[in-house]
């Protein structure tokens, strides 16, 4: 019995001494903000691996040269057995210092046509269509002129919005890399093309999932574990001032931690324009993640509804570090309350940048959806816009809630190969003279459009759980009379 | 109709499938108009119900696989002049008999302009069209006064525009 329970503990002491050891390294790089080089090399070595598992997928289908591809075969299961060593360490790199080749959307279509400024304050566009075939008739002139061909352009909106409208592709996971990244979760079809291709989908699998992963869990919960021990120290032995201090340094090693999580390797463009205290930050939202990688860099205070359970103490917790606003959600309803709130924050000038989402809810990182204007009413701060681009070939952030629930999306998170993040930062802007907040709004969005490589729409975010409301069909309605009298 | 639904390549069909299963959020297998519906830039357009109603060409109130490729075969690039017209005349002939009536037509005018104008000045516009294109005197129009009122410029128009749905969004 007792060499059972001796073999048992060597057996857990094996795997809890370099377990522990590697965690202090991570913790101890992380607490320092140094880097050791490997992700880096992580990350291009998983780049090849992708390229090649692609290779040998036209390979096959063209059916040529299968020696070459056998021989590259070899010397790649030697890597990968050199590799796991290298990943378990990989999590020692501070994130900041990579630099990774984002492919950008070439294109940011502008879509405004229209606005409409009505009470409940949506915006309303279409597209910018040709309405251009008015061909007058030979009929007598009046007021309307109507021929039977008028109908042809909405006909033509309505089947080309069928096939492929800019909306609902923005709700779900993009789609269509061309380089398959090893995750069958984004595997369109599953096709079985390669023993190959599918023997390296395998010995990925057993990595992210037996090794990333657990590795990941224990970081995650000495993150936690940090937060409440820090949150605890801060409440009960300092004092105001020195608290916020420590606070600043306290929250973004935390966050730092978590990001490790993850494996996200982020980086900073224009660190220049970091906010600063007694301003506003927003950005465009694709995931929780989001908070995390934002924080990395800089401290902010949170603005967002009282949540109950588990997320609810995380924010009680993040309390004691800094000023976050936290609201209930029947004062949610009443904006003004909120803004006060938000203008009573900035006005302390020792009180962090307020990090702020306008769209209001996750959208896919393709595009940019409608800015909510509450948080750009206020005048007295300046707007400190930040856009977030993921890389989507080592692991897709976005968060499609209908889909995943959160745990579930962290554990989709913890089982990727890492997040891949650009973060530019964005010079400051205010409100202009004659400016509404509606046009501020929009300007900022623009500005986060063009340099992340997004799409800019006015489509609300909200569209994602509501069904759009009539008034839009009425706008249409408006103007084909519009039309019509002016012929 | 009888369409040879081969105009299409297998590509645009799986683009099509793709589209119709994320449509289907109930996975019944055919689109309602709720369904529909979802897509905001379909929801404001004016026609939504009548497009909707051409693509039920058997008329159960809803959209199975079989009549979405069969409504979007009418616009392959490839596909019969004939057909596009056909899906513009469609949109006015509301119970399908082939001829658009004066009731019809002002069912349709209706649902474009809302209520920007007034019923009976919306009467004037939909009698003086009628009279305009109806070469017969049957006091409604035709398919093939439909062709000829909308002149051959206005018809290459049309053709182009709705040639245009399956080449361009790629």
């Amino acid at each position: 019995m007792t060499t059972t329970t001796a073999q048992i503990f060597t057996i857990i002491g094996v795997i809890c001494v370099p377990l522990i050891s590697l965690s202090i390294l991570v913790l101890s790089l992380a607490a320092l903000n140094l880097s050791l080089g490997i992700r880096k090399l992580y990350v291009t070595l998983l780049g090849y691996l992708f390229d090649y598992a692609t290779k040998i997928k036209r390979v096959k289908e063209f059916s040529i040269d299968s020696d070459k591809s056998s021989d590259e075969h070899q010397t790649t299961t030697t890597n990968e057995n050199d590799k796991t060593p290298l990943i378990e360490k990989k999590t020692e790199e501070d994130p900041i210092k990579i630099s990774s080749t984002t492919p950008l959307l070439g294109e940011s279509k502008n879509e405004i046509n229209n606005e409409n400024e009505s009470e409940s304050s949506h915006e309303i566009t279409t597209s910018t269509t040709d309405h251009e075939q008015k061909i007058s008739s030979t009929s007598s002139p009046s007021d309307i002129q109507f021929k039977l061909g008028d109908i042809v352009d909405y006909t033509r909106q309505g089947l080309e919005a069928i096939v492929d409208d800019d909306v609902t592709k923005r709700f779900t996971s993009a789609e269509e890399m061309a380089v398959w990244n090893l995750l069958t979760r984004t595997q369109q079809q599953h096709e079985y093309f390669s023993i190959r291709v599918t023997l390296l989908w395998f010995v990925g699998f057993c990595i992210r999932y037996f090794i990333l992963f657990p590795f990941r869990l224990f970081l995650f919960i000495i993150g936690i574990t940090w937060m409440l021990v820090s949150a605890i120290f801060l409440k009960y032995f300092l004092k105001r001032d020195a608290k916020l201090r420590y606070g600043f340094y306290i929250n973004i090693v935390l966050h730092r931690i978590l990001s490790r999580v993850f494996s996200a390797i982020i980086t900073y463009h224009n660190t220049e324009y970091r906010a600063k205290c007694g301003s506003i930050c927003v950005a465009n939202h694709t995931s929780p993640i989001d908070v995390i990688i934002l924080s990395t860099d800089n401290s902010f205070s949170m603005i967002g509804q009282k949540q109950g359970g588990f997320f609810g103490m995380v924010q009680r917790t993040l309390s004691n570090t800094a000023n976050h606003i936290w609201f209930e959600r029947s004062e949610a309803k009443d904006r003004h309350m909120v803004t006060d709130k938000m203008r009573e924050h900035i006005q302390n000038k020792t009180n962090l940048p307020i990090l702020i989402f306008p769209e209001g809810t996750c959208i896919n990182n393709t595009s940019v959806m409608m800015f909510k204007k509450g948080c750009f009413e206020i005048t007295e701060a300046p707007i400190y816009p930040v856009a977030i681009k993921y890389d989507n070939r080592f692991g897709d952030a976005f968060w499609n809630s209908s889909k995943h629930g959160l745990f579930q999306y962290l554990i989709l998170m913890m089982t990727s190969w890492a997040i891949v993040v650009d973060v530019y930062y964005l010079p400051p802007m205010t409100m202009e003279e004659n400016e509404t907040s509606v046009d501020f709004a929009r300007r900022v969005k623009a500005a986060i459009a063009k340099q992340g490589g997004f799409v800019d729409l006015e489509w609300d975010g909200g569209l994602k759980r509501s069904l759009p409301k009539a008034d839009y069909k009425a706008e249409e309605q408006r103007k084909f009379y519009e039309m019509l009298k002016t012929e | 109709m009888g369409q040879d639904i081969s105009q299409i390549d297998s590509n645009e069909i799986q683009k099509m499938l793709q589209k119709f299963g994320k449509l289907d959020e109930d996975k019944s297998g055919a689109l309602s108009a709720k369904e529909f519906m979802q897509i905001p830039e379909l929801a404001s357009n004016p026609l939504v119900e009548r497009v909707i109603d051409i693509f039920d060409s058997d008329g159960n109130g809803e959209v199975d696989f079989t009549e979405f490729i069969r409504g979007m075969n009418s616009f392959a690039s490839k596909g019969d002049t004939q057909y596009k017209l056909r899906f513009a005349f469609n949109i006015y002939d509301i119970d399908k008999d082939g001829y658009i009536t004066n009731a019809e037509l002002f069912h349709v005018l209706k649902m474009m302009v809302g209520n920007n104008l007034l019923d009976d000045q919306l009467q004037q516009v939909v009698d003086k069209t009628i009279i305009y294109s109806d070469k017969d005197g049957d006091q409604r129009i035709s398919f093939k006064e439909f062709c000829d009122a909308i002149g051959p410029s206005l018809r290459e128009d049309i053709i182009n525009h709705l040639n245009k749905i399956t080449s361009d969004d790629r």
